[in-house]
């Protein structure tokens, strides 16, 4: 039985000849029970309320190791795993043909090691300060330097100085030198390419 | 085909300055040239006789003859040059390439290999006229097969020959190693091209300095035929040639127009060759033929040959 309707009981047993202190009293009482019966109930609805909010939170969390779970899983991994490779080839060929581009700098540089006595020699030390030849060659230097040397390359300026009017047609860049011109030190030239 | 066909053929890059050098060689100019069949060797048939066919009749017989041949084989020697270059001369051009680096020294080099190559076709490895280790020449074969024409006798140590040849393929011919760089003439560095020190005095130990190049071809001679070569021999100012020997020295090669039968000769054979036609050349006054100077006879190419001395002696008959 609620303290409310035990209070109303000894209320109305008392009647109405009980002593107004006693009846002020039970008055008193009844206020209190009902304060209490009001601040158990705001502190049920309060805790409803909580509950409500860990059930959400329980299940956002669940719904979260649900996508731990699934993103751990091996198919993920695979790929993962596919994709990381991709990238380290990537780096490898883009490293390998950074040197490449260096090295084929390195070679067409050889063309300024010219000795004096090469008629090429002329030529060459007013184009030399154009290029960087020393310090760390990067990549992005040796492309720049190349794109200048083809320039250049194009433009016929490392070509040989013509030789004297032989009579004979010239001869095509990649063809053996025409047999009129043969000697035996073209032979031993055309031994060492 | 001719050395400088077959050099073009080739591609050679050396068909050129060959060409060049053997026109003061008649005999390689005009000499057919093949490859050996086994490179440093070669073997080929050699005809005693040309088989002899008969005529036979519906249901008739006929006898058969063998194959009337045999094989011979034949080396091809190196004839070789071996130049070398002071240390201090190689300094000079800065690099053997650049010593090499020259046409006139080029043809210098070709030309006394091609000489050699010359006289050993002439005279094959007679000791006296001859190269020593070569094959056997021209002159040679020509005694060998009993085709010494006529019966000079002119003194010896003063003579000289007239010889035919009827040239043709895979019978009479030079025969030279396929090589693979088209080169008739080869070239090696001695010791890759490295400074040298060979001892020139063994007493003292004193030693040259210097760099070595080696130059050779690999070439024989093969002929196939009893009528392959004849000659004229012991020819001398006071022995000449009548003109029916040379007649009688074309018909012993069987030999005819057909640009592949040649005479060669010296200065001293053409000399005499002409006065021939001096004394037998009979010209009406309005004929200019007179003054044409002999380059062949009955159309037969005469070719002279340098290689060809003035000085055989009777030991090559």
């Amino acid at each position: 039985m609620a303290i409310k309707e035990i209070l109303d009981r000894i209320k109305t047993s008392l009647g109405a000849d009980a002593p107004a202190e006693i009846s002020a009293l039970i008055a008193d009482a009844v206020r209190e029970a009902q304060d209490i019966l009001d601040s158990l109930s705001a502190a049920n609805k309060e805790s409803a309320t909580r509950k409500a909010k860990i059930r959400e939170l329980e299940a956002e969390l669940e719904a979260k190791n649900s996508e731990l779970e699934k993103a751990s899983s091996s198919n993920t991994k695979a790929e993962l795993e596919r994709l990381k490779k991709i990238e380290e080839e990537y780096l490898k060929r883009k490293q390998e043909e950074e040197e490449k581009l260096i090295r084929t700098w390195q070679e067409k540089a050889k063309v300024f090691e010219v000795k004096d006595t090469d008629p090429l020699y002329e030529t060459v030390s007013k184009i030399k300060d154009k290029f960087v030849l020393e310090g760390d060659i990067t990549p992005e230097i040796a492309q720049k330097n190349l794109a200048a040397m083809q320039l250049l390359e194009t433009a016929g300026v490392f070509n040989p100085p013509a030789k004297e009017a032989s009579g004979y047609a010239p001869a095509a860049n990649n063809e053996k030198p025409k047999s009129s011109d043969y000697t035996f030190g073209q032979e031993l030239k055309n031994r060492k390419r | 085909m001719n050395i400088r066909d077959l050099l073009l053929d080739i591609k050679s890059p050396q068909a050129p300055v060959i060409s060049e050098v053997v026109k003061a060689l008649g005999v390689l100019e005009t000499a057919q040239f093949g490859f050996s069949s086994d490179f440093l060797r070669h073997e080929y048939e050699v005809l005693k006789e040309d088989g002899e066919a008969a005529i036979r009749s519906v249901n008739g017989s006929i006898v058969s003859t063998m194959e009337n041949s045999i094989m011979a084989s034949v080396q091809l020697p190196s004839i070789q040059r071996l130049v070398t270059i002071d240390q201090i001369i190689k300094m000079k051009y800065g690099s053997l390439e650049a010593f090499l680096d020259s046409k006139s020294r080029t043809a210098t080099y070709i030309r006394s290999i091609m000489q050699k190559l010359a006289q050993a076709v002439i005279y094959g490895d007679d000791p006296t006229f001859g190269v020593s280790g070569a094959f056997k020449g021209l002159r040679q074969i020509a005694k060998a097969n009993g085709q010494l024409i006529g019966s000079l006798n002119g003194s010896t140590g003063s003579c000289t020959s007239i010889i035919a040849v009827h040239w043709a393929e895979n019978e009479t011919q030079i025969v030279i190693p396929e090589q693979e760089n088209g080169n008739l003439v080869q070239m090696e560095l001695v010791g890759g091209g490295t400074l040298q020190a060979p001892t020139a005095d063994t007493t003292t130990g004193a030693k040259n300095l210097n760099y070595s190049v080696s130059f050779w071809t690999n070439a024989a001679l093969q002929c196939g035929s009893k009528y392959s070569v004849a000659a004229i021999k012991r020819i001398t100012p006071n022995t000449p040639p009548t003109a029916a020997l040379i007649d009688e020295l074309i018909d012993a090669v069987k030999g005819m127009a057909d640009g592949r039968t040649f005479l060669y000769m010296n200065r001293l054979g053409r000399r005499l060759v002409k006065e021939l036609k001096n004394t037998k050349l009979e010209l009406a006054p309005s004929d200019t033929d007179y003054n044409t100077v002999v380059a062949s006879w009955d159309n037969i190419p005469i070719v002279l040959d340098e290689m060809i001395v003035s000085t055989e002696t009777t030991a090559l008959d």
